[in-house]
């Protein structure tokens, strides 16, 4: 017969255990609270419509709620007529990627909008729904955000863009959540690592900036940071019938978000592989349902866009069947992209002054690009970034090489793979357009789906740093990153209303 | 275990400097602009011969945009510009305030733009703002396309122009963290009905304070 009095210790140290697992940790919740108040100053701070295509997002979500539906009706203006009238009254066109415009800042101006508002009749807000930028993006992350548009129903379109872009803050929540799992996974539960890694979701102001807009790159942050979380644990900790349908599942999730999480796909393919490698026996019994999941999340995108006559991957689809290949054409391009351009290249940015589109493009725009890009630090600031985040990558890939007995290269397959599948998207997108109209597609946020592993980079340069001055460097990564964070925030409170 | 405290005063003094650096760069940093149209300078708006007068016409001077310069573009074909006279006009008193531009000054090209300073008009006045070609030779006034400026617009000889002037409204230099209370109060407008200026000072306070604790809290816990 057992002994009544252990049994009892025993359940009662693991309960508390589970209490304690259950638990956030202290520096994560702390963490949490300092991107919430950041994201919602960013969300109080930036005038309406004043971020990337907000104003196409915004009429995205009215069009679902207030009609005719998802957007992209022929006959239909791009936005409904309430939110033309209200964009008007703050200046928002004009103001837009225009320094030397102010969003309307006068009283009087607001108490006139206030009467307009009054008059705004239902049909003046569901005669949008047009061919608006947006447009080709699945609807999940509008779906989401038309919680809190049709929660402030009642009042005016300020306000409903207001609570849209507070609601999209728990997006960067989730991203730092999952930032600080992702390093758990990597590092073990190591609080100094795994802060180090969130607190680069947390404090970076481009991250801020975007998830407290209207858009959905807000939640495809979080989710692609949780499925490289949950991609990471699977390959740690074995593959599960649970574990491989949930990152499966998230991934196929990410694609009803944006076309861009296509990209997740060969990486997750690889890492479900990998983990279905290393289980002996039983692998049919495993493979199915995870597999399963991605292609009936996936498919259910695709069957439901097929349904609804709208294309599920439009840009996908467009860049893959442009201008063809030249591959000459296409190493000279991704040459000019990371490196001077040589003498006998043909100029891939020939209207545009930059010196590598590597810095001006991909590091600038990562770090901070404001409103409508236009808010920028001095030059001298993304230097100094620059010259951080190419030291913190290099000691990363120290630490690494030291380490590359003890690695984990499932792992480390896993995350190469989804890195580079999404820039080799990114440059195919951009040299397809380059070549057929000139034009560029590159720009820094849309490196940010890959934030959780620049937190591991960061977390993995500290790991480098001797025991005794780790505390110092993290200190000092924390107040820098505080520094860009307020800077950023103040420099866009004097662009719009000094 | 409660530990380390160093990374908790290294991590308190960063963001305290940070904050410093910040507190110091708005106070060292001036702003001598009131308000402006908003207009991009993209083309000659209107073309005046001597005696000609433009007036933009309505402007509403918001909430703490006093001011006692007019700031603008122009063209001068290439020869010394000639004097521009500025009238400020309210809705129902007359002309509230003048100022002039003595001629001789160089095109948009070489000297860029023409401060001319005026009485000061106060806040929350509704105004025309007048230019009168007070030489004897042509100027044009740079502005841009009427809907660059949507609530008001220029007028020449009691006809709208179909542009917008270039116009920027100027008073003495200010530091930028001087001017928080009236950036509080133009950020609040048009976003939740129930805001107000207090929630940017709210915001203000967590920003710079909550968040540095917030920060320490999170280094206080950690392993060594």
């Amino acid at each position: 017969m057992p002994d009544v009095a252990a049994v009892e210790t025993t359940g009662a140290v693991a309960a508390s255990e589970r209490r304690t697992r259950r638990r956030v940790p202290a520096p994560l919740a702390a963490l949490l609270a300092v991107a919430a108040i950041l994201g919602v100053a960013w969300a109080l701070v930036l005038p309406a419509w004043q971020a990337p295509d907000e104003n196409s997002h915004y009429g995205y979500v009215q069009s679902l709620v207030d009609g005719p539906g998802l957007p992209g009706v022929a006959d239909h203006p791009m936005f409904a007529a309430e939110q033309g009238l209200a964009s008007a009254a703050v200046n928002a066109d004009q103001t837009a990627a225009s320094l030397v415009t102010r969003p309307e800042w006068a009283r009087s101006v607001y108490d006139k909008w206030k009467r307009t508002e009054g008059d705004i009749t239902s049909a003046q807000r569901s005669d949008g729904g047009g061919p608006n930028a947006a447009r080709s993006n699945p609807p999940l992350a509008y779906l989401v955000y038309a919680a809190p548009y049709a929660v402030a129903s009642g009042a005016g379109p300020f306000d409903r863009l207001e609570w849209m872009r507070i609601i999209g803050v728990l997006w960067l929540l989730v991203t730092v959540a999952a930032t600080w799992a992702l390093a758990g996974e990597v590092f073990g539960p190591r609080p100094t690592y795994q802060l180090a890694a969130a607190a680069l979701p947390a404090l970076a102001p481009m991250m801020t900036f975007m998830s407290a807009s209207v858009t959905p790159d807000g939640m495809l942050f979080a989710l692609w940071t949780v499925a490289l979380w949950l991609g990471t644990r699977m390959l740690r900790r074995g593959l599960t019938v649970g574990g491989g349908v949930a990152f499966m599942a998230m991934v196929g999730l990410a694609c009803w978000v944006k076309a861009t999480s296509y990209a997740l796909i060969p990486g997750a393919l690889l890492a479900f592989g990998i983990a279905l490698a290393r289980v002996h026996g039983g692998r049919l019994r495993l493979a199915v349902p995870g597999l399963a999941a991605l292609f009936v999340v996936v498919g259910g995108w695709v069957v439901t866009a097929r349904a609804l006559a709208r294309p599920a991957s439009e840009q996908l689809s467009s860049a893959a069947t442009a201008n063809g290949l030249d591959v000459r054409e296409l190493a000279s391009y991704l040459w000019q992209f990371y490196l001077p351009k040589l003498w006998f290249m043909q100029d891939f940015y020939p209207s545009i002054p930059m010196l590598l589109p590597l810095f001006d493009v991909v590091l600038k725009g990562a770090w901070g690009r404001f409103g409508w890009l236009e808010v920028v630090f001095p030059e001298w600031v993304y230097w100094v970034l620059t010259v951080v985040t190419v030291a913190a990558s290099v000691a990363a890939l120290v630490a690494l090489w030291q380490r590359r007995g003890r690695l984990d290269r499932g792992v480390l397959a896993f995350l190469a793979t989804v890195m580079v599948t999404l820039m080799a998207g990114l440059h195919w997108q951009e040299y397809q357009l380059k070549i057929s109209s000139g034009a560029p597609f590159m720009q820094g946020r849309y490196v940010l789906p890959l934030v959780g592993i620049a937190g591991l980079v960061a977390a993995a340069a500290l790991r480098l740093v001797p025991a005794r001055w780790r505390g110092a460097v993290l200190a000092v990564g924390l107040g820098g990153l505080f520094a860009v964070q307020i800077f950023a925030l103040a420099m866009t409170m004097e662009r719009f209303y000094a | 275990m409660r530990k380390p405290l160093p990374i908790a005063v290294a991590v308190a003094a960063a963001c305290a400097v940070a904050v410093l650096a910040l507190l110091v760069t708005g106070l060292v940093q001036r702003s001598s602009l009131a308000f402006t149209l908003g207009v991009f300078p993209a083309t000659p708006a209107a073309e005046l011969r001597p005696g000609q007068e433009v007036c933009q016409v309505p402007i509403a001077v918001p909430e703490g945009g006093e001011f006692d310069r007019v700031v603008v573009k122009l063209g001068t074909f290439g020869k010394p510009g000639p004097a521009i006279e500025v009238s400020i006009r309210g809705r129902t008193e007359g002309v509230i305030s003048r100022g002039t531009l003595r001629g001789g000054y160089a095109d948009v090209a070489q000297s860029g733009e023409q401060a001319i300073a005026v009485d000061e008009v106060p806040e929350n006045s509704d105004v025309d703002v007048c230019l009168r070609n007070r030489g004897n030779v042509k100027v044009a006034v740079f502005g841009n396309a009427d809907a660059a400026s949507r609530t008001s617009t220029a007028w020449k000889d009691n006809e709208p122009t179909g542009n917008d002037l270039t116009l920027v409204f100027e008073r003495s230099p200010r530091s930028v963290t001087s001017l928080f209370g009236a950036m509080a109060d133009r950020a609040s407008l048009f976003k939740l009905g129930w805001t107000g200026a207090w929630a940017f000072w709210l915001l203000g306070a967590l920003v710079l304070l909550a968040v540095p604790a917030l920060l320490v809290r999170a280094v206080r816990d950690l392993e060594g």
